[in-house]
């Protein structure tokens, strides 16, 4: 455990709130208001139907509704912890439960309606990360936020982006009386000035940090037992310190920057 | 302070459309201090070719609710009340201002949402639809019609999934429905935008264009078989990138308060069976639920899908012709919507009273829904509307040309009485009731209090308790409708019909009008207000008036239904209709009927049922307004026993004992032997 916290800690150094990375906000759906938390069960919200949990928003217009299951959940019981962390970081912590007295195998749709509106620029696809931003036309990103879209680092999630829908994929099997719970983050870098190409760089190297040490604190060791979609290394892996240091190098280079346009 | 979704969905129409507070995120773009320029391609150069040509681009659906009366009291069978009264049909006067007025106003597109007749097997009414509807075919704009409960032989409703065994398309005897008879596929064929019908022949599917934007309305009929469900979800699949207006006769319904969305067991089943994971369903259209509504539901992808309900049938003149115009706004991202009558400035100035009205403007009636088109369309299709280089918005357009020659009509404020006489007194009245001075509010009405008759000799006294009742049933109250002189009102409580609990007034056995048939016709009026809780599964069909004995039993030979009923039923229907039913004096064969329109909950109206032999008319006035179900070749009178009975207050009668006891509140109630003008009515004053 204390290996684990040591990991966690490595990840948080690695992306440091930064005092020229915008803040995002929290715009989590709790059935009545938005705000930074939600802790609750799953589904949609009496008459309106709004999607328990997701995320509206997130901060300059980065998402439209992010962050719900919107298939696959049937008859499975589902609890929701939904919070915004420090650093930008919005994670789903969703636990699923047959209560039911036969075996349910389904798939799990994790979804989001990205805030691009169609106009997406996927930088990185793969293994688990999803880095994209909204495109303005020339290839370049607009102010709103680039993401890193982060669903697991052990293949049983298979994330898609098409077209500003992020939809990832988790076929389960639940024993009667069996729970499980799947983890998600969605990184938000945004340069308060304005989008800068190292806006990029730093959501893959969050959202890389984030695939090889999740971030886990606030979870207790029951929960984060039932994690079925992280392999969680008992010992931070040589990888992992060099993506923490590669994380903390490119935050050296915003503050250059920064420095310059100060 | 968040600002929540439902706050930002809804403005009134007058309102500057304000981009800080349509979209949530709009706000908080703005807080952060970034510029719509810098958002997006697509809408970046949109709102810049719009900041150059200050032009708007946008276009007009017209929608066109339950026509069903209109149908029905425009054909000979029932007088041509509409002809009779103003020369003119409301029906042809909603298609010939649609098909007058779409090329100015760009209106591509109408859609009919159902009940196009009130009775099914009646082919007047039908030929009444057809030609109003032949008007749009003849002027070259396209429509979407479907079938309501009304239009089809079997109505039953759906409450369950096993319900779709039942009542829906694929039960019906395809041959026999005059639906299908009147607008076929083949009709509906010959419209450019028509693209299939299933297999049943009863749902169907347009696509229009309007500035290069391809749309679908989908157009489902009342009620929709699991192989139509099927259907429609294929077409939504073949035509996988194109945005879709939904249209149904019934979905959603409105609450209580008349003005909440309420949603209905099929409305829930059509959200879960189709709408909520077809993202391209934005917007959905139906009638059935009298009054109008507006739901912001989220589907399965975080998006917005706008359900609307509105239905004018209950309203003066079964709607007056009230229809809506649906401006869809691509420049400022909205959808502006209005309820206006073309018929209602067509009527002769003297026919004008104050429930005429050219277009409504209360909430429900006039507003604005914010959608920002790219956003919601994005996941379907690239947004790229054809810019507009002149255009204007269209509803203030409308407005004004359709107010150009028209005057509101002068409404001359009643005066509220000075005293409890300040009443007209009237020679011929046979009996007055009223709340006697002195009572204090909720003052328990013991069993044989008297009701007195103000007129004179024929008071009524409370019944004896029976079944359930208890004392404390019937009460005494200062409430009132503001034009009543009587010190207050008797309140009916408690009633449930599904337990036999109600309670009674009745005349002595020997009174003077228990004898009367009104031979020189008659003026019946009440004030009357029904609770916020009325509820028709327990008070559905309450009377306020009725005699005791069967209606069969009067001399006259009655050949009607229900001969166990009273010869007179003046009640509140399942559907809050006000009925007054009566077996006439003249002709005892049959009863004759008239219905008002819905009346609301927690309001006191006033009620007076004319009978005149000089022109052989019974007309229902609902606070001064002639209701529109009116009896053509009314005889006259209304029929005592040959052995006179006893009079009923609160409560009918069925077959030898009391029944449907009355739910609410009677302030007055007069019966006189004569047709009265309105300055001689209860809510005028003495002169």
């Amino acid at each position: 455990m204390v290996q684990r916290i040591l990991c966690a800690a490595l990840a948080a150094l690695a992306i440091p709130a930064h005092a020229d990375q915008f803040q995002a906000t929290g715009g989590i759906f709790n059935g009545s208001d938005y705000g930074s938390r939600y802790v609750g069960a799953g589904g949609n919200a009496p008459l309106t139907s709004q999607a328990l949990g997701e995320v509206v928003d997130g901060g300059h217009l980065a998402f439209d509704a992010f962050g719900f299951y919107n298939s696959g959940v049937g008859s499975l019981g589902q609890a929701r912890q939904v919070e915004l962390l420090g650093g930008n970081v919005f994670r789903f912590f969703d636990t699923f439960t047959n209560t039911g007295t036969t075996a349910v195998t389904t798939t799990l749709n994790f979804f989001g309606n990205l805030g691009s509106d169609g106009d997406e620029r996927v930088s990185h696809s793969g293994g688990g990360l999803i880095v994209s931003c909204t495109d303005d036309g020339t290839s370049q990103c607009t102010a709103q936020p680039v993401l890193a879209l982060v669903s697991g680092n052990n293949g049983l999630g298979q994330a898609a982006l098409t077209p500003d829908r992020y939809n990832v994929r988790y076929t389960v099997s639940l024993a009667p009386g069996q729970s499980l719970s799947l983890l998600n983050f969605a990184f938000l870098a945004s340069d308060a000035d304005g989008p800068t190409a190292a806006d990029v760089s730093l959501a893959q190297a969050t959202g890389l940090a984030l695939l090889s040490a999740p971030r886990l604190e606030g979870l207790s060791p029951q929960q984060v037992a039932s994690i079925a979609n992280y392999t969680l290394s008992p010992v931070p892996e040589p990888a992992n310190w060099m993506l923490a240091l590669a994380g903390l190098a490119g935050i050296g280079l915003w503050q250059r920057r920064s420095r310059r346009a100060d | 302070m968040p600002i929540h979704k439902h706050d930002a969905a809804e403005s009134p129409l007058d309102a500057t459309p304000d981009t800080s507070v349509t979209d949530r995120r709009s706000v908080l773009r703005g807080a952060a201090g970034l510029s719509a320029l810098a958002l997006g391609s697509g809408l970046v150069g949109m709102e810049s070719a719009q900041a150059a040509s200050a032009a708007t681009t946008s276009f007009a659906i017209a929608v066109l609710p339950d026509t069903q009366f209109y149908s029905r009291y425009a054909t000979t069978d029932e007088g041509q009340q509409f002809q009779a009264h103003y020369g003119s049909t409301p029906f042809a006067a909603q298609t010939g201002w649609i098909a007058q007025n779409a090329v100015a106003y760009n209106i591509p597109f109408a859609i009919h949402l159902g009940d196009v007749v009130d009775q099914q097997g009646k082919p007047n009414q039908w030929a009444v639809a057809d030609a109003a509807m032949k008007q749009l075919e003849t002027a070259g704009v396209p429509y979407a019609i479907l079938a309501g409960n009304h239009d089809v032989i079997t109505d039953y409703d759906y409450h369950q999934p096993s319900d779709q065994n039942s009542g829906t398309d694929a039960q019906r005897n395809l041959a026999n429905e005059p639906y299908l008879k009147w607008f076929p596929a083949s009709r509906a064929a010959r419209q450019a935008t028509f693209r299939e019908r299933d297999s049943s022949g009863f749902h169907e599917y347009h696509l229009f264009q309007a500035h290069g934007v391809t749309f679908m309305v989908l157009s489902l009929s009342w009620r929709i078989s699991d192989a139509g469900i099927a259907w429609a979800r294929s077409v939504i699949a073949r035509n996988p990138s194109v945005p879709v207006i939904l249209a149904n006769h019934q979905l959603l319904n409105i609450a209580n308060d008349g003005v909440s969305p309420l949603e209905t067991d099929y409305g829930l089943m059509l959200w879960n069976r189709l709408i909520r994971d077809n993202d391209q369903i934005f917007m959905t259209l139906n009638g059935h639920h009298h009054g109008a509504a507006h739901l912001r539901k989220f589907n399965d992808f975080g998006n917005e899908v706008h359900q609307m309900v509105v239905d004018y049938q209950m309203d003066y003149q079964g709607g007056n012709a009230m229809m809506r115009l649906y401006e869809v706004d691509f420049t400022n991202n909205k959808i502006d919507v209005m309820s206006f009558s073309p018929w209602v400035v067509q009527k002769p100035k003297a026919t004008l009273n104050q429930f005429d009205f050219a277009e409504r403007t209360e909430a429900g009636n006039r507003f604005s829904i914010a959608i920002n088109f790219k956003k919601r369309f994005a996941g379907f299709q690239r947004f790229k509307p054809t810019l507009s280089v002149n255009g204007a918005p269209i509803l203030p357009r409308v407005r004004t040309d359709l107010l150009a020659n028209y005057t509101e009509p002068a409404v001359v404020a009643p005066v509220p009485p000075a005293d409890v006489n300040d009443f007209p007194s009237v020679a011929e009245t046979y009996a007055h009731w009223r709340a006697p001075a002195g009572i204090a509010e909720g003052q328990v009405v013991q069993v044989g209090d008297v009701l007195p008759d103000v007129a004179g000799g024929n008071d009524m006294r409370r019944a004896a308790l029976s079944g359930p009742a208890q004392v404390g049933d019937v009460v005494w109250s200062t409430d009132r409708h503001r034009l009543s002189s009587a010190a207050g009102s008797v309140r009916f409580q408690n009633t449930d019909k599904t337990v036999k609990r109600l309670n009674a007034f009745l005349t002595a056995a020997g009174a003077s009008v228990n004898g009367r048939s009104f031979w020189n016709g008659y003026t019946v009026e009440a004030f009357v207000k029904i609770p916020a809780n009325w509820d028709a599964t327990k008070h559905a069909w309450c009377n306020m008036l009725g005699r005791q004995g069967n209606r069969g039993n009067v001399p006259g030979g009655y050949q009607g239904g229900d001969p166990e009923a009273s010869s007179v039923l003046f009640a509140i229907s399942s559907l809050r209709e006000v009925q007054w039913e009566v077996v006439p004096a003249s002709n005892a064969r049959n009863a004759q009927t008239n219905w008002s329109g819905e009346v609301i909950r927690n309001t006191w109206f006033h009620v007076a049922i004319v009978n005149d032999p000089a022109t052989a008319t019974t007309t229902m006035y609902v606070e001064g307004a002639p209701v529109l179900r009116n009896v053509a070749n009314a005889a006259t009178g209304t029929r005592s026993q040959a052995t006179p009975l006893p009079w009923i207050l609160g409560a009918g009668w069925w077959d030898g004992v009391l029944d449907d006891g009355f739910f609410g509140s009677i302030g007055e109630l007069r019966l006189v032997g004569k047709p009265l003008p309105a300055d001689k009515w209860l809510t005028a004053r003495r002169s």
